[in-house]
């Protein structure tokens, strides 16, 4: 009798688990995704940043097929509560009227983001994950020929039990900073249009009808995310966020969310950072979380979006239910003078 | 698996220039995860179960990923490594383990094996040898175990194992010898002198 045979043997029946693996995978994905330390590549231009690489595998294949189910002529998408809202959304948005920033005014672009990011210990024994979170303003002025503005608070812990988690690791890992850049091309590199950093003249490129939309999400997001109508919605909502679409645009991409299989009403009275609307998503099963658009359908103003656990918590302090990541975007005009008050430490 | 996954496996990247690239490209390193992730699982699973199994997957490679700027690029695959960061997870499970060895021992009924109904299809030698052998892995010290484990269930080598523990070569000679002994043991009664 061998001993190694034995051991060998001990236990070697169990069998494979590969959906436990998804959430390792999740975990790790969004990590990657997270803005690096000492990185010079602004937040929102990073995340999901993985999509350039792969849109460029598949372009030379062409566009993606869309395989939408039709049922007679209608599309089976969202739910029909989800789409009747997503729909008065797009009404709205395309009746209301997008600010005008004269010469000597610029348009304000105030983001709060939240998110959950991981620390690991030295000796790596081990991983704390707990909610993050800063302030960031983008002033994008009317005269073209004058900078772009971009300001942001240090990244803090959000809540007080993230305070605790994090307390052993040091201090915040990024400090607030200004910057400014003609055509907002930050950190001395100009912007990539991109649904994570869209430029106006990627907006305007954008198709207005939803399939039309639709397919062009699906061709750009090509094989990245958990799935597609997953990353069909990722998209929508990264696009959302930046909170300079405009209304007729805004109205083709609720039109699009519309169509994507899967959506549906997640919370009619939708709280996001003291905010109310409508709460809109997709559960990804591959991933155990989901998406969620938050807007106003009576004007069809976006709030932000958010991505929650469903399937399984990050530890004690994030459970089941809890928001990972979101964004609540708010826009306005403002004299020029506004600029340059607040220095980027004293934000909150 | 996706098509850039199929690509660079095609292309035969080594894990060493796929961490590398994922200094500049961090999106990469999901490659390493599609590459090892089964293989880790699976030894984590054998030895502390679910769902504890599951969270060390997910930390062993947080922590792999935050560490890829220091991988030893000499080193073309990175499955020793993972599995190394992977172990000194396992030292927070290190009680619980053995308990789980210790009840095997005692109860004939294994918490983290195969269910209930193939365990009691099993001879009854079967069952006595693994009764013995829990009894003799439960005994061993922490280091001798490790070193054990992953010659026997991640099937790595000794140099590999020296590489993922971090320890001279002739100490995992000398905690392999000593496992074995302890191994055989339980197993015959006696300990082969020919190792």
């Amino acid at each position: 009798m061998n001993d190694l045979t034995e051991l060998e043997r001990f236990r070697a029946e169990l069998p494979d688990d590969p959906a436990a693996r998804a959430i390792a995978r999740r975990r790790l994905v969004d990590r990657t995704r997270e803005p690096q330390r000492r990185s010079r590549t602004p937040v929102l231009a990073r995340r999901r940043l993985v999509l350039a690489t792969a849109a460029a595998v598949v372009a030379a294949g062409g566009l993606v097929a869309v395989d939408i189910l039709v049922l007679g002529d209608q599309p089976v998408g969202a739910s029909a509560e989800a789409a009747s809202l997503l729909e008065q959304a797009a009404e709205r948005a395309i009746g209301s009227s997008d600010p005008v920033v004269g010469p000597d005014e610029y348009l304000r672009v105030s983001t709060v983001a939240v998110y959950a990011t991981t620390f690991v210990s030295s000796p790596p024994t081990a991983v704390n994950t707990w909610l993050a979170t800063y302030t960031e303003e983008l002033f994008v002025p009317g005269d073209p020929d004058r900078e772009w503005v971009l300001r942001r608070s240090p990244r803090v812990p959000y809540r007080p039990e993230d305070a605790e988690l994090a307390e052993p690791y040091g201090p915040p890992e990024s400090e607030g900073f200004t910057e400014r850049a003609r055509d907002g091309g930050f950190f001395g590199e100009p912007v990539t249009p991109s649904w994570q950093t869209p430029t106006k003249a990627f907006l305007a490129d954008l198709p207005r009808d939803p399939q039309r939309l639709l397919e062009r999400i699906r061709h750009d997001a090509a094989d990245a995310g958990p799935s597609r109508d997953g990353e069909a919605l990722v998209l929508i909502a990264d696009v959302l966020r930046s909170g300079i679409v405009p209304g007729d645009v805004r109205a083709a991409l609720f039109r699009a969310a519309a169509l994507i299989p899967g959506v549906e009403l997640v919370d009619e009275q939708a709280n996001l950072n003291g905010q109310v609307g409508v709460a809109v998503g997709r559960y990804e099963p591959n991933a155990g979380d989901r998406q969620e658009i938050i807007f106003e359908p009576d004007t069809g103003m976006v709030i932000g979006e958010r991505q929650v656990l469903v399937d399984r918590g990050y530890g004690p302090h994030l459970p089941v239910g809890s928001a990972i990541a979101w964004t609540v975007v708010a826009t306005e005009v403002v004299p020029a003078s506004e600029v340059d008050e607040t220095p980027a430490d004293q934000m909150d | 698996m996706s098509a850039l996954t199929t690509a660079a496996n095609a292309a035969g990247v080594s894990d060493a220039h796929v961490i590398e690239r994922s200094v500049a490209c961090p999106e990469k390193f999901s490659l390493i995860f599609d590459r090892h992730a089964a293989g880790v699982h699976g030894y984590l699973r054998r030895r502390i179960g679910s769902p504890a199994a599951d969270d060390l997957l997910a930390e062993t490679f947080l922590i792999a990923f935050e560490r890829r700027t220091r991988y030893d690029a000499t080193v073309a695959g990175a499955r020793p490594w993972l599995l190394g960061i992977a172990t000194n997870l396992l030292r927070r499970f290190a009680r619980s383990e053995v308990r789980a060895f210790r009840a095997l021992a005692r109860t004939g009924v294994d918490r983290i094996g195969p269910p209930i109904e193939d365990q009691v299809a099993e001879r009854v030698d079967a069952e006595a040898t693994r009764r013995a052998l829990a009894a003799a892995l439960a005994s061993l010290n922490r280091g001798d175990r490790d070193a054990i484990l992953l010659y026997a269930w991640a099937e790595l080598s000794y140099q590999q194992i020296a590489g993922a523990l971090d320890v001279p070569i002739g100490t995992v000679r000398s905690r392999l010898h000593r496992a074995r002994r302890k191994l055989q043991v339980a197993l015959t009664g006696t300990a082969s002198e020919e190792e």
